[in-house]
């Protein structure tokens, strides 16, 4: 496996945790990107846009069509239902932290 | 206006596959675009726009990105598509083979094959046969996976198969068989019955009328396409078990002989319909035990999923 695909396959858990905090405020697609890149954390538009949608199907977010500017917008914001799920995912996310900085140190002791 | 966004959606929509409204998902992605080109550039002229979809990928890969559902066939079922298609292959160019060898246009499974009027037209058919069944499994397979049937199909490779171990195959046997098939035929070399042979491959006259000039010629023919098939099957063989390849090689073998003599010494037909006969049984008899043996392996499989889910 390539260090790319690696990388694209750890981001793929990431970004769906990093949106469901981001989204405590309500957001349209191309600010999410921006808000990311000043975070300094670059994804590309084709993975994190169907994300959002997929999301939003499993009840995680909730989304509504506005027309800003005279230009329409798809907001989205997390749901009741994604912030018990975000809660659930940081505490297996702080669970998988302490055993790989557990297995480090062994290591390191080793 | 924005006559490339347009394009780019159509594409996009051309290739979308999903359960969702797919208007709102091309609504999205086109908010999208102007979002990024508006952001970027300040304003959204076609050239902008151009730009923007530089960046913003292939139209291909955002519709791959939005589509959702289920692969047609599933990766793993590759293996059993391959095989079956094999199997069908096999058989289906067997069929084809004796229809043509004992002129038998209708010969068991009339739907099985082509209708085959010389060896020209025979060998036309052979890349032909393999399409139609790899296509006749992928329907099939498409189907089962569709149904969400979630029964195991019977693989059974190790009954044909040779395993990787087994696989011994010396080059110089292969050259010293492909030798011997050219001494014979060279011994039956006869300007007038290659012509011949010719002329019925692509006029799709019967074999059956090609003169052989007598019975050695005959016989040596008989020897040379032999030998060839010997040399066919030596070489598939490092694939498959020996006692599936003789039996096929028993009937193929069967098949010239009764052909070549039948034409080289007139007054056989009683032998041609006594074998054409025989074969039909043996094959009637093959195919039947096949067909049963393939619904005791599907029935199983169904019971075995059923216990496993009660």
């Amino acid at each position: 496996m390539g260090r790319d695909q690696f990388e694209s396959e750890m981001n793929r858990g990431f970004l769906q945790l990093l949106t469901l905090h981001l989204l405590e405020e309500k957001l349209y697609g191309y600010e999410i990107v921006q808000r990311m890149e000043k975070m300094g954390y670059c994804i590309e538009e084709s993975s994190l846009y169907p994300l959002l949608r997929r999301l939003a199907s499993k009840g995680l977010l909730e989304s509504d069509w506005q027309v800003v500017e005279n230009k329409p917008r798809k907001y989205y914001v997390i749901s009741k239902e994604g912030k018990q799920v975000r809660e659930e995912i940081n505490a297996v996310w702080e669970k998988q932290n302490q055993i790989l900085n557990r297995v480090k140190e062994g290591a390191k002791d080793a | 206006m924005r006559k490339k966004l347009e394009k780019y959606l159509d594409e996009v929509r051309d290739y979308l596959v999903t359960d969702e409204d797919a208007a709102d998902v091309l609504k999205e992605i086109e908010s999208n675009i102007l979002e990024k080109c508006q952001a970027q550039y300040g304003e959204c002229s076609d050239e902008n726009i151009e730009k923007t979809l530089a960046t913003f990928g292939k139209a291909i890969d955002v519709a791959k990105e939005y589509s959702s559902g289920e692969p047609l066939i599933p990766v793993f079922l590759k293996k059993v598509l391959w095989f079956y298609t094999g199997v069908l292959f096999l058989v289906h160019l067997g069929l084809n083979g004796l229809a043509f060898g004992l002129h038998s246009d209708g010969f068991i499974f009339p739907f099985f094959f082509n209708g085959v009027s010389g060896w020209a037209s025979y060998l036309v058919s052979i890349p032909l046969l393999l399409v139609f069944d790899f296509g006749l499994v992928c329907l099939l397979l498409a189907g089962v996976s569709q149904l969400k049937a979630s029964v195991l199909l019977p693989l059974p490779r190790r009954s044909f198969l040779r395993p990787k171990g087994e696989r011994k195959y010396n080059v110089w046997i292969q050259v010293l068989l492909l030798v011997m098939s050219g001494f014979f035929l060279s011994l039956a070399f006869d300007p007038q019955t290659f012509e011949n042979l010719v002329k019925s491959a692509f006029s799709g006259t019967d074999m059956h009328f090609v003169a052989l000039s007598d019975l050695f010629t005959g016989l040596y023919i008989g020897v040379a396409i032999n030998v060839i098939v010997e040399t066919l099957f030596y070489f598939v063989g490092r694939w498959f078990r020996t006692g599936f390849l003789e039996f096929l090689k028993a009937v193929v073998s069967i098949s010239v002989w009764q052909y070549v003599l039948r034409t080289a010494v007139p007054g056989l037909e009683g032998l041609e319909l006594l074998v054409q006969n025989v074969l039909k049984g043996v094959l009637i008899f093959v195919v039947v035990i096949l067909v049963i043996n393939v619904i005791v392996m599907l029935v199983r499989s169904v019971v075995r999923e059923v216990k496993e889910h009660v």
